[in-house]
């Protein structure tokens, strides 16, 4: 930069000319072409991620939404026709037809809520349990903490085909141990039985998700203040009491989020159902019966329809979510 | 009295951590142990007779196996490269800078994550042979990175966001362009987070399956979460199980491996992406 | 090098409610000098600083190093240096990264970049840290670097934002002291924000108090403290604060507003109305001067500084009780009577908006 020769005074008329110049054409207060520029690196930026999930997801889910109100099938998937609401309701020669009125879509949706309600909550409740356990201080906590975190890693296929071969009805080791502790009397098809297969899914399903539940737990209860533990204990109030009173309300927030988290995966539960129960109606779900009616029975249309609600049950769910908890994204608040 | 209610105490917590640990550790033991013959014949089913790799030798054998780990390691490599690239200029973007709209692109990301993966399935096929990508792992790469690239997003936005203020404006000062603060200080700064992230990614597409199952057609190609529900005995109710159990062994212990050794770092990066949410 | 000017500076946070945080700034910086804002939070001192840097857009008003208006330009292209509150050193870089990260990115010679750094290290006697990792270094170490950090790119201008705050009491001592060698050596135009009024007093060439978002006064220390512009100057700078007596102007005869002992006296101002009469602690007697007015208090407090020490009196004749500093040990009785004397010559007199009233005398150099 230059070494300022120029006397003071002389600089200040100059830039006054200029400043009013600039008040002038500007008035008001704007952005500079610092922060423009830094906002438009910033879109740059976004850029791969916008075009990327636009192309590969947005695009893709308008077209199954777009794909619901037509006749295409997997044969003919470039000639199709557009078909109104035929798939999911139509009324024909004294018949209904569609997806609502298919008593197995029903049942897939009954299905999926009541494992989504069942699963949620008892993985809920032991989450909780678990994390208070792995609160307290004791020797090997590390290691504990790393074996609950084992039914998680294991990819769902693995852990359907090892429950799969544990709940075998003539070599599974569940019936041999429950026979040996006299809880039945004979063996049971766990996932066959259409009493005990969907609880059998929930079964595993509680065990695979459980330790997500009760790390976030954990974190959330090791952020909490200590304090007001030791005023608790002076107090002299009991333990129970305690959690009830302070912890849980303590550690609501955080435990909402796992829950909502935990909902929002369960409704969309695939894998599991799929391998554990193949193509049972017993255990049917929304996401095995629209893949069934896309991939298996090659009817495009019809298996976007399920598709579709599935998702506006899922976005449903998202949005009031987020609407109820008015999910503070950033301190700042920009706009 | 006091003594022995505090000894009770400890030895039912003792019990209940033992519980725990039988009750997540067991099923992946008696996978192992099936793996190695136990159950198979009169044996017991609890603890193989002798160490027999016979399973582990048959599933290499019988079926492509190989190719199915290398297919998976290709494709969870490939999608944890792209989205961890697409994500850190991304995350970048949405933490440091203020612009319109930022909350509104934030949510619909995690609005992205929660999608069910068969709402997309219609329209993602249309595209993939409109790409001529499909039976090719192309397909997967393509659909894991969308659905890895949100909370990637998500997660590394938000480590993003602890980052103070003055070391990115001492870069500034010290003419960093947004991309050179990006690749000489924030990523230097957060590889753990990047480590994390790029970990729960690679979990993510090592474990998929319905994609996996949908896209592609030959043996070849196929990932080992479809290898291992393809693997199937004479008939519909004799189950390979020991070749199965040995090939779910395969490919459960890198990521178990995985998770022990990150432990930390994994419930970090669960923890940023959830509960600071 | 470059000489500084401010042109109608205005900066405003757009929200639900804008908030004026810099308002019509005008200031002129010449080349070379050390100049140091001061301020209470909040008072638009940093965000002043980081206009100059770049790192916050100019709402309003033009800036110019030299002729030239960079209110458009980048940090790096107004060649600024600055140093952090937080010393901001790249964790991930040893020192010597550290201080070459900017010649680096300006794809400067390695040879060059190399005889650069060990200059600089040497002049801030960190030539023997050069390979360890910030988290290595005490406090006064990371200050340091960031200030080699900072220097070794040769800046037009070099921007301080409260380097000194995380340091303790001791060290800061020391290290303001080097900062002014190092200004005295480099001669480089320099900024420095601080709340710390002995920093301000001890290192400026030119102070400016900032309050609100707008200029208080420009001046040198002595000039401050001495003259100051108005009831906010003088209350901010000086400690103990100034004491403040309300009193009743006719031309140079004042009247104490409140108390019983309303005693008239002349002080060397020409204001008629109502006036707030301001002393400094140090400049109240304790014995008897000719014209002084002289006022009836009870000690209430006794704080033993050691080298001084400081009587807070109640009086009926101001709301807060009078401070004077008494030079060496004194140890008064609590409660008994003083009558302490406030010199015509040291009083400071503000009109009813807390302007200074220009004294007739030519105020007294020292």
């Amino acid at each position: 930069m230059d070494i300022t020769s120029t006397t003071t005074q002389g600089a200040t008329s100059a830039a006054t000319k200029r400043s009013l110049r600039s008040a002038r054409k500007g008035g008001r207060a704007q952005l500079s072409g610092l922060s423009r520029q830094r906002i438009r690196t910033a879109w740059l930026f976004l850029l791969p991620m916008i075009a990327g999930l636009g192309f590969v997801a947005g695009w893709p889910l308008l077209r199954t939404i777009y794909l619901g109100f037509t006749d295409a099938t997997l044969s003919s998937i470039d000639s199709y026709a557009f078909v109104g609401f035929e798939n999911y309701l139509v009324y024909d020669n004294g018949e209904w037809y569609g997806l609502l009125a298919d008593g197995l879509w029903w049942q897939a949706v009954w299905n999926t809520l009541y494992l989504t309600v069942l699963s949620v909550s008892i993985e809920t409740v032991l989450g909780v349990l678990i994390a208070l356990i792995l609160h307290a201080k004791f020797p090997g906590r590390g290691l504990v903490r790393a074996a609950i975190l084992i039914p998680w890693a294991i990819p769902t296929v693995v852990s359907a085909k090892m429950w799969g071969w544990m709940l075998h009805d003539q070599f599974g080791i569940i019936n041999d141990l429950f026979l040996k502790l006299h809880l039945i009397s004979e063996p049971i098809a766990w996932t066959v039985n259409p009493d005990t297969v969907l609880g059998t899914i929930i079964a595993v399903d509680v065990w695979k998700t459980t330790p997500f539940m009760a790390l976030l737990t954990l974190a959330a209860l090791q952020m909490l203040p200590k304090d007001c533990y030791e005023a608790a204990r002076v107090d002299g109030i009991h333990p129970v009491k305690v959690f009830f009173k302070v912890t849980l309300p303590l550690i609501k927030p955080a435990l909402v989020v796992a829950v909502v988290f935990r909902m929002l995966d369960a409704l969309r539960i695939f894998d599991l159902v799929y391998i554990l129960t193949s193509n049972s109606e017993d255990t049917i779900v929304m996401s095995v019966y629209a893949r069934q009616a896309l991939i298996d029975f090659q009817q495009i249309g019809y298996g976007s329809a399920a598709s579709t609600l599935l998702f506006l049950l899922v976005f449903g769910l998202t949005l009031a979510y987020i609407f109820a908890t008015r999910l503070k994204l950033d301190g700042s608040g920009d706009h | 009295m006091r003594t022995f209610k505090l000894h009770t105490g400890k030895v039912l917590f003792a019990l209940a951590v033992l519980a725990l640990l039988i009750y997540t550790i067991f099923p992946f033991y008696i996978a192992i142990a099936t793996s190695f013959g136990a159950g198979s014949g009169d044996g017991s089913l609890y603890l193989p007779e002798t160490f027999d790799f016979g399973n582990y030798v048959s599933v290499f054998k019988e079926q492509p196996f190989f190719h199915n780990i290398l297919n998976s390691a290709l494709v969870s490599f490939a999608t944890v490269a792209i989205s961890l690239l697409i994500a850190v200029t991304a995350s970048y973007a949405l933490a440091r800078v203020h612009f319109r709209g930022r909350t509104t692109l934030l949510l619909t990301v995690l609005g992205v994550s929660m999608f069910p993966q068969v709402a997309v399935l219609s329209g993602m096929f249309e595209l993939i042979r409109m790409l001529g990508l499909y039976n090719n792992l192309g397909s997967l790469v393509l659909s894991y990175t969308v659905f890895s690239l949100p909370f990637s997003v998500w997660i590394l936005t938000t480590f993003m966001r602890g980052i103070p203020k003055d070391l990115e404006e001492a870069a500034i000062v010290d003419g960093a362009t947004p991309w050179q603060i990006i690749t000489r200080i924030f990523m230097p700064v957060l590889w753990p987070a990047m480590v994390t992230t790029g970990l729960l990614a690679f979990i993510g597409a090592w474990n998929e399956f319905m994609f996996a199952i949908t896209f592609i057609l030959s043996n070849d190609n196929r990932t080992v979460p479809v290898a291992i529900s393809m693997i199937s005995g004479g008939s519909q109710y004799e189950m390979p199980w020991g070749p199965i159990m040995a090939a779910s062994v395969i490919v459960t212990v890198p990521l178990i491996a995985l998770v022990l050794i990150f432990q930390r770092k994994i419930v970090e990066g669960l923890t940023a992406g959830a509960v600071k949410g | 090098m470059s000489s500084i000017e401010f042109v109608k500076i205005d900066k405003v946070y757009k929200g639900l409610a804008n908030f004026h945080a810099v308002k019509g700034v005008d200031l002129s910086i010449r080349d070379g000098e050390f100049v140091v804002f001061v301020g209470p939070s909040g008072c638009g001192k940093s965000t002043l600083l980081r206009m100059i840097a770049g790192l916050e857009d100019i709402s309003g008003g033009d800036l110019y190093f030299g002729a030239k208006r960079v209110n458009d330009l980048t940090p790096k292209e107004r060649g600024i240096g600055m140093v952090f509150q937080s010393y901001a050193l790249y964790p991930h870089m040893s020192v010597y990264e550290n201080m070459a990260f900017g010649l680096t990115l300006e794809k400067a010679e390695k040879q060059t970049i190399d005889q650069k750094v060990r200059e600089v290290a040497a002049i801030l006697q960190i030539d023997h840290l050069l390979e360890r990792k910030p988290k290595e270094l005490s406090g006064g170490q990371r200050q340091r670097v960031a200030i080699g950090r900072a220097i070794v790119r040769q800046p037009n201008v070099f921007l301080f934002d409260e380097p000194l705050s995380n340091l303790d009491a001791a060290l800061r001592v020391q290290m303001r002291i080097e900062i002014s060698k190092l200004h005295q050596k480099l001669k480089t135009t320099s900024i420095y924000v601080t709340h710390d009024q002995v920093e301000a007093m001890t290192m400026a060439d030119k102070i400016v108090v900032l309050n609100q978002g707008r200029i208080m006064q420009v001046g040198t220390p002595l000039e401050i403290y001495n003259t100051p512009a108005n009831t906010f100057v003088a209350g901010f700078m000086g400690s103990p604060t100034m004491n403040f007596i309300k009193v009743h102007a006719d031309d140079n005869h004042l009247t104490p507003f409140n108390g019983t002992d309303r005693q008239v006296f002349e002080a060397p101002f020409q204001h008629r109305g109502d006036a707030t009469l301001g002393i400094r602690p140090e400049h109240i007697e304790l014995t008897p001067q000719p014209g002084a007015l002289a006022i009836n208090t009870e000690i209430a407090v006794v704080e033993h500084l050691g080298n001084e020490t400081l009587l807070y009196l109640s009086t009926d004749q101001c709301e807060l009780p009078l401070v004077v500093s008494v030079q060496g040990e004194q140890s008064p009785e609590i409660g008994s009577s003083l009558t302490v004397y406030v010199p015509p010559s040291r009083c400071h007199l503000f009109d009813a908006n807390g302007d200074a009233l220009e004294r007739l005398d030519a105020p007294k150099a020292n």
